[in-house]
């Protein structure tokens, strides 16, 4: 039963995604391949938050930190190296390493998740502080000038590193569509392996899972380092869609990627993408027609969700659809026919 | 300490602020013995086996397992060592289905099909099988202790510890508990706390009664039962 939702969901998802990588661009306009990149990049945060929160129990609020600094990687490296492609190398690595020292001292420490939430939305906080204070040429890496308030226009783009030719819009949305295809399918790998499972399970009983001779800290310091990961690969995808700006790191971008997951449904992984998307295309048409404020609105929906659809959309379109599964196979069993 | 001990403490203390839940505690138990241990409400039973499987760290004394002294390592070193718990209250994992917690439980293989087989035959053996699908925190209170009990077996560790496995258990869920309990030492070392004093007959063997976090007396268990001493802080209340 369970494998058989796996093998609907990977069916679904690998269907969307060569929906999006080959027949989208063919109608789409211009600007709404641009926009689409966005949508896509920003997902990939989504989603790591969902992976992070939602299967290892890791309530962060410093995804927001780990996407700020994987696009200042990127814009960094990209402005120094000569190949762009090292730049998103390094938009991998720094965070990731970043939060593994981060994530030592907190699960080492065996802090309580109140502390943790404390600690990731501090540590945010002061990012956005800090690279907001680097207006001016003495705050310079190599080539690369921070530009405070203002971020990194002009941040050389990523190349095909076979062609050294910029990449196209076009092809900066494929690579979008296949860096959110591939995260996805990491986060479902690792889950699905003994790690996850085990990781799972403390997420459920740390208490349990220590007592049969696991170690939690180990478990959770990695996890949380993969998120970071993907929050990175997401914020060099940004970095490459818009610009890299301090406002990456501050109080809204961390406040929107929550409630994406629970929008979309906390304990999935497709959810929070379709969470993401769908706030993303609402806020941004609020934003164009100067309706209603999109911080407002984004606001009223999260109350909305948390009080009226508590587990968010996904599992609320998993319960129609098993509502009339159970009808047919009930009309079905009626009128005699073959049940499945 | 002679090479037949498995577990040891001497001048194991245990301190809640005034409370003296462990005070000098010397306890051993020989390698593949089946212990049971008793007392009144608060003697500190579940104390000696948080202190011994980590949980807590003494306050003072020594802990030794196979010859080694693991007083104040970390939960799951303790665990790795050979030292596996049912806890009092039922310690499971409730979102994850029967088949799932015991699988977690197994860390003896890494092979995939070994690893499944060893589920399998726990579940079996444990008479769960049929509900091995069924996500935890949906069973009854005797079910979860069972669930409980196969992730403990289906460890496999040297020493197992039970804290009140009988409760909640209906009178033939207890009669099955002890029959497992004697099938498992043959070749485990147990330690069980119980109150209930015809379970306790049922298993035999030594008892060890604690009494305000100190050893009052061990001695066998018709011993035990006729034990005055016994029955003034403990007996004289509950039993028949
Ligand atoms: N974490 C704790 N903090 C403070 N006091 C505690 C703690 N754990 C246990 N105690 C105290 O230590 C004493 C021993 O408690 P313990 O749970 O070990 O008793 P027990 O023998 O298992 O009793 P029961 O039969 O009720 O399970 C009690 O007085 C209890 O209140
Ligand atoms: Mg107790």
């Amino acid at each position: 039963m369970i494998l058989k939702r796996t093998y609907i969901e990977l069916t679904a998802v690998t269907l969307i995604a060569l929906f999006a990588l080959i027949v989208f661009p063919k109608f789409a306009q211009f600007y709404t391949i641009i926009s689409s990149t966005i949508y896509v990049s920003l997902a990939i945060l989504a989603l790591s938050l969902a992976f992070i929160w939602g299967y290892g129990g890791i309530l962060c609020f410093g995804q927001a930190a780990f996407f700020g600094l994987g696009g200042y990687a990127y814009a960094v490296g990209a402005w120094n190296f000569d190949a762009t492609v090292y730049g998103a190398l390094l938009a991998v690595i720094v965070p990731t390493v970043f939060a593994a020292a981060l994530g030592y001292f907190m699960f080492y420490g065996r802090l309580s998740d109140v502390y943790l939430g404390v600690i990731t939305l501090t540590v945010t906080l002061i990012l956005f502080k800090l690279v907001n204070s680097t207006g001016g040429d003495a705050y310079a890496i190599g080539k690369a000038k921070l530009g405070g308030f203002n971020g990194m226009p002009g941040t050389p783009l990523l190349e095909n590193p076979l062609t050294e030719e910029v990449l196209s819009p076009h092809a900066l949305y494929g690579l979008a569509v296949v860096l959110l295809f591939f995260s996805y399918l990491l986060c479902k790998a690792v889950l699905a392996s003994r790690f996850g499972r085990v990781v799972v399970a403390i997420r459920e009983n740390e208490t349990r899972a220590e007592l049969l001779g696991y170690d939690a800290r180990p478990y959770k310091l990695i996890f949380f380092s993969i998120g970071a990961g993907l929050a990175g690969i997401s914020g060099m995808l940004f970095a490459n869609a818009v610009f890299v700006a301090p406002t990456m790191f501050d109080m809204a971008s961390t406040a929107r990627i929550l409630i994406w997951v629970i929008v979309g449904g906390l304990g999935t992984l497709v959810g929070p993408v379709i969470g993401c998307i769908s706030l993303l295309m609402i806020t941004t048409y609020l934003g164009k027609t100067g309706f209603v404020d999109p911080n407002i609105a984004l606001g009223v929906i999260l109350i909305v969700f948390v009080l009226l659809v508590p587990r968010g959309i996904l599992p609320l379109l998993d319960d129609g659809l098993n509502w009339v599964l159970e009808r047919l196979k009930i009309s079905r069993e009626k009128s005699g026919g073959r049940v499945l | 300490m002679t090479t037949d001990t498995l577990l040891e403490t001497s001048g194991l203390c245990k301190h809640f602020g005034g409370v003296k839940a462990l005070d000098q505690v010397d306890f051993s138990l020989a390698k593949g013995e089946l212990r049971c241990l008793i007392g009144p409400n608060g003697a500190g039973k579940s104390t000696f086996f948080k202190t011994v499987t980590g949980q807590y760290a003494p306050t003072s004394g020594t802990v030794f397992f196979k010859g080694q002294p693991i007083g104040g390592l970390e939960t799951s070193a303790i665990a790795k060592r050979g030292v596996g718990i049912k806890t009092q209250v039922p310690n499971v994992f409730d979102g994850l289905s029967v088949r799932e917690n015991v699988w977690v439980a197994v860390r003896s293989t890494k092979d995939r099909r070994e690893r499944d087989e060893i589920v399998q035959s726990t579940l079996v053996r444990m008479g769960i099988d049929h509900i091995a699908n069924v996500t935890v925190g949906q069973l009854a209170h005797g079910q979860r202790q069972f669930v409980e009990l196969s992730m403990v077996i289906a460890e496999d560790p040297e020493l197992i510890l039970l804290d009140e496995p009988a409760a909640g258990l209906s009178s033939e869920e207890t009669v099955r508990l002890a029959e497992i309990i004697h099938e498992l030492n043959r070749d485990h070392a147990l330690i069980v706390v119980e109150h209930d004093m015809q379970f306790i007959r049922m298993i035999g063997q030594k008892v060890t009664v604690f009494h305000q976090g100190k050893i009052l007396v061990e001695d066998t268990t018709d011993a035990i039962l006729s034990n005055e001493r016994v029955r003034d802080v403990y007996l004289g209340k509950s039993a028949a």
